[in-house]
């Protein structure tokens, strides 16, 4: 029985996004959180999966409505959910990895890690380790006319699907910058934020050990001959997601998700880690206290 | 050498025909370029999917696998663009067909 409970946590931790969010790793970007299908979620709108945002304070954009939706452990949050939404794609991080397992210097204190590698639970330095891979997609919302930056994280089964949804996007972004060519003559370079992606979810599959586990991958909500000159963005759109691109770039110079500086992603960190130059060193970050609330980037109720 | 006048139903075909290689050539340059668009876009798509780490596998034909399932979207759009090119070409090579054989008509009256 204990044996069956284990590959149950086991199962939902490799597939699932479905944590409560004080494991989950926190970002200096507000998080855009996916949802499997779960018995967790059910008379919600993302009983089937789908997306929700942490609205406590009630300044989440509106993606969908505000609901009460419980995570694994029994920790509820309130959060704007939908099964689908609407952004433009300013860029993605490399593929990692993340090691979570208990402190052992206060076993009631969960560790969670972003490594360079898979690591065995073998290698991971306290009880409970397991690791699982992860891609973080940073997106302007639609809904948020403040166009700030989110990050929307898919883990473990749901990568895949995730990074075919941004090569799905690329592709449509190719195809704004041939209609642009064809109206103006200009050519233009195929950043993906040149068009509103609207991303769903699929049909749930089963995974894990005896594939009781359903992951709910993300989709393309959008047909592949879609008029793509309805989903490009503005010119003002688009000069704002340029500055957001660069400060994206500067946040992923710092190494947070290569795992060489020993990131430590238990605790929160409520500013974006500084902009270093590439070769730089990011300087340790203070685990023990979180930074200073900022106004912009923080994440609610963290 | 006998010229033939601008009413000449021979002559406007010809005209005709100049015209239609060249919209042809036009249109065969748009898919061409279109094709070699997203021939580049699917190799520096293949190359971003290796150096950010999203291909994995146990070994060299399961990791050729997973790559190719992770650029279909743009195999896809090169698949069509082949497609498009082809097409392109072979309506060039029609117009040329076509217009080569009015000329070389042209060419028997001209010496008859």
């Amino acid at each position: 029985m204990q044996t069956q409970e284990q590959n149950q946590i086991y199962d939902d931790f490799l597939c699932g996004n479905d944590l409560p969010e004080h494991v989950l790793d926190p970002v200096g970007f507000r998080r855009v959180q996916h949802f499997n299908e779960s018995p967790y979620h059910r008379g919600t709108v993302i009983e089937l999966g789908g997306y929700g945002i942490r609205d406590e304070d009630e300044t989440a954009p509106d993606i969908g409505p505000r609901q009460s939706i419980k995570h694994l452990g029994g920790r509820s949050s309130i959060m704007r959910v939908a099964r689908e939404i609407e952004f433009a794609l300013i860029g993605l991080s490399q593929r990692y990895f993340v090691a979570e397992y208990d402190d052992p210097a206060d076993e009631s204190r969960r560790v969670s890690i972003v490594v360079p590698r898979f690591m065995t639970p073998e290698e991971i330095p306290g009880k409970r380790g397991k690791c699982r891979s992860g891609v973080s997609l940073f997106v302007a919302l639609k809904a948020d006319p403040k166009r700030k930056l989110y990050e929307l994280s898919f883990r473990g089964f749901n990568v895949e699907d995730a990074v075919t949804v941004v090569n799905r996007i690329r592709k449509l972004a190719n195809s704004a910058a041939a209609h642009i060519m064809a109206e103006s003559g200009k050519r233009v370079v195929p950043h993906t934020f040149l068009v509103w992606a609207r991303v769903g979810i699929g049909e749930s599959r089963l995974v894990g050990k005896k594939e009781q586990s359903p992951v709910t991958p993300p989709r393309l909500a959008m047909p592949d001959d879609i008029n793509v000159a309805t989903v490009m963005v503005s010119g003002d759109d688009f000069r704002k997601f340029v500055d957001l691109r660069k400060e994206l770039d500067e946040y992923l110079a710092t190494g947070r998700y290569s795992g060489l500086h020993g990131q430590a992603l238990a605790l929160p960190v409520s500013e974006p880690a500084p902009a270093l130059r590439s070769g730089e060193i990011a300087p340790a970050q203070p685990i023990s206290e979180p930074a200073p609330a900022s106004d912009e980037q923080v994440i609610p109720g963290s | 050498m006998v010229f033939h006048t601008m009413n000449d139903p021979f002559h406007e075909s010809i005209e005709n025909a100049v015209a239609q290689t060249a919209n042809a050539r036009t249109a065969w340059l748009a898919a061409w370029e279109a094709y070699f668009i997203a021939s580049s876009e699917l190799e520096r798509t293949k190359v971003d999917m290796i150096t950010g780490g999203y291909v994995v596998g146990k070994n060299a034909e399961e990791r050729s696998a997973n790559l190719d399932k992770l650029v279909e979207p743009q195999a896809a759009g090169l698949r069509d663009a082949t497609i498009a090119e082809r097409r392109a070409r072979m309506v060039l090579e029609n117009a040329e067909d076509r217009l080569r054989s009015l000329l070389a008509i042209a060419a028997v009256r001209a010496r008859s």
